[in-house]
């Protein structure tokens, strides 16, 4: 389950890892977070997910790298 | 006669230094787990010794650790990554269990792969299992190219080279992000399994090749493990950097605060409302990207010369691949506005992790 935090810029918590993620593109993690998002939806987001988490997770779907950081 | 030229194509290699693009090749390196015993290895994202990720559909399939069973490693080595099997499973039709690196795009680039100049790697290593028969890896990207080898003895160091052609097709990211990811296949289900010794698009294992994962127990040990550009298709011996260069190779990855006896120093800390502190942190190296602050760090103290409390909460408050902050809750008010000192709490085993692995 994840959660944005209250930082500015505001990062993502992972409560099942208690992993803190940057909302950077060219982090595996933040992938991860996308994926999961297009994968789960809104189940895995702790309340609605933010808008531009949501923007970014949808391009990544049609531009097909989905998964891509898995085999 | 005096050597007035030293020729790189004359000796058989594509260049005389840096020519590993494998981090942590020799198993140096375990800054999350300092060669501590990890019983149970869980999904896909887990990292075993720096830099080599465990990657599973399913969890508990392995235990690990870098020198695992106390073997004696290969001449000229002295650490090994030791993985044992957990049980005797059967992967489903699509599931995939190994270990692997990642090489980073900027030190792929070189291979020119997807064009018509590809260039011919070696990959080498020295490997050691319970099991013999013919085992498989992949090396993967814009394509996928199954690689085999065969142990003939168990329990017994061998050495094994592999000549892979470039790849002249497919995408292969030459920046920051993943450029070839080394595979060393422990366990596939039948949807996996592709033609060995060739490029294609995907899959993972040779048919009728080992299953570590499959045999309970069955023990997996592998170090020196180096991927080169091979003019001339042959493997150069083992290429030892400096430990203070492989250890920053490793830190633009995975960069541990470590904290063996407490009161060790974290950072600088600003008290910035009553019971929060924001601690700076630097890097000694760029990372590779913003890094992710992994799992729950070890808890610190707040000392700001006239109040001192523990903390109750670490997060990372932001970073950039040159510095971080984090915020750090306390259990009692401190006095807002001041400077203060972060250290560790325990007096043992202190980790703070940062990770920005691909």
């Amino acid at each position: 389950m994840y959660l944005l935090t209250d930082s500015t810029p505001p990062v993502i918590h992972c409560s099942t890892s208690d992993d803190y993620i940057p909302q950077d593109p060219s982090n595996s993690d933040y992938q991860r977070v996308l994926d999961a998002i297009i994968l789960e939806g809104a189940d895995c987001f702790d309340g609605d997910i933010p808008a531009d988490l949501q923007s970014a997770a949808d391009a990544k779907l049609a531009s097909g790298a989905y998964n891509a950081n898995r085999v | 006669m005096a050597v007035s030229q030293i020729d790189p194509n004359g000796l058989n290699v594509g260049q005389l230094g840096s020519r590993n693009m494998v981090i942590n090749g020799a198993m140096v390196f375990d800054q999350r787990n300092g060669a501590a015993a990890i019983s149970s290895l869980v999904q896909y994202t887990t990292y075993t010794l720096d830099r080599w990720q465990y990657y599973s559909d399913q969890a508990g399939k392995f235990s690990f650790q870098q020198n695992q069973s106390s073997v004696t490693p290969p001449v000229g080595f002295t650490k090994y990554l030791g993985l044992t099997s957990l049980s005797a499973y059967s992967p489903g039709t699509n599931e995939t269990v190994s270990i692997s690196q990642h090489v980073e795009g900027f030190n792929s680039a070189q291979l020119n792969w997807g064009t018509s100049n590809a260039k011919t790697v070696s990959l080498s290593f020295w490997v050691r299992s319970s099991l013999t028969g013919t085992f498989s890896g992949v090396l993967a990207g814009g394509q996928n190219y199954i690689y085999t080898y065969a142990i003939s003895s168990a329990n017994t160091w061998e050495y094994k080279t592999i000549t892979v052609p470039g790849s002249t097709t497919g995408t292969w990211n030459t920046g920051n992000t993943s450029g070839v990811r080394v595979f060393f296949t422990l366990g596939y289900g039948s949807g996996q399994v592709g033609t060995a010794n060739a490029w294609q698009s995907a899959d993972f294992a040779a048919s009728g090749s080992v299953q570590v994962v499959g045999t309970s127990g069955a023990t997996f040990q592998i170090t020196g493990v180096q991927l080169e550009v091979s003019p001339t298709g042959e493997a150069t011996p083992f290429e030892h950097r400096s430990y203070g260069e492989e250890l920053a190779a490793c830190q633009r990855y995975t960069y541990v605060i470590d904290g063996p006896t407490g009161g060790d120093r974290v950072g600088q800390a600003f008290i910035s409302a009553a019971r929060t502190a924001i601690v700076n942190i630097n890097f000694p190296v760029v990372m590779r990207a913003k890094p992710t602050l992994e799992g729950t760090a070890s808890p610190v103290t707040i000392n700001d010369n006239a109040t001192a409390d523990n903390s109750t909460s670490i997060a990372l408050n932001g970073a950039n691949k040159q510095y971080a902050t984090l915020t750090v809750t306390t259990g009692s008010d401190m006095n807002t506005y001041r400077g203060a000192q972060a250290y560790f709490t325990s007096t043992a085993d202190n980790k703070i992790i940062f990770k920005a692995e691909l």
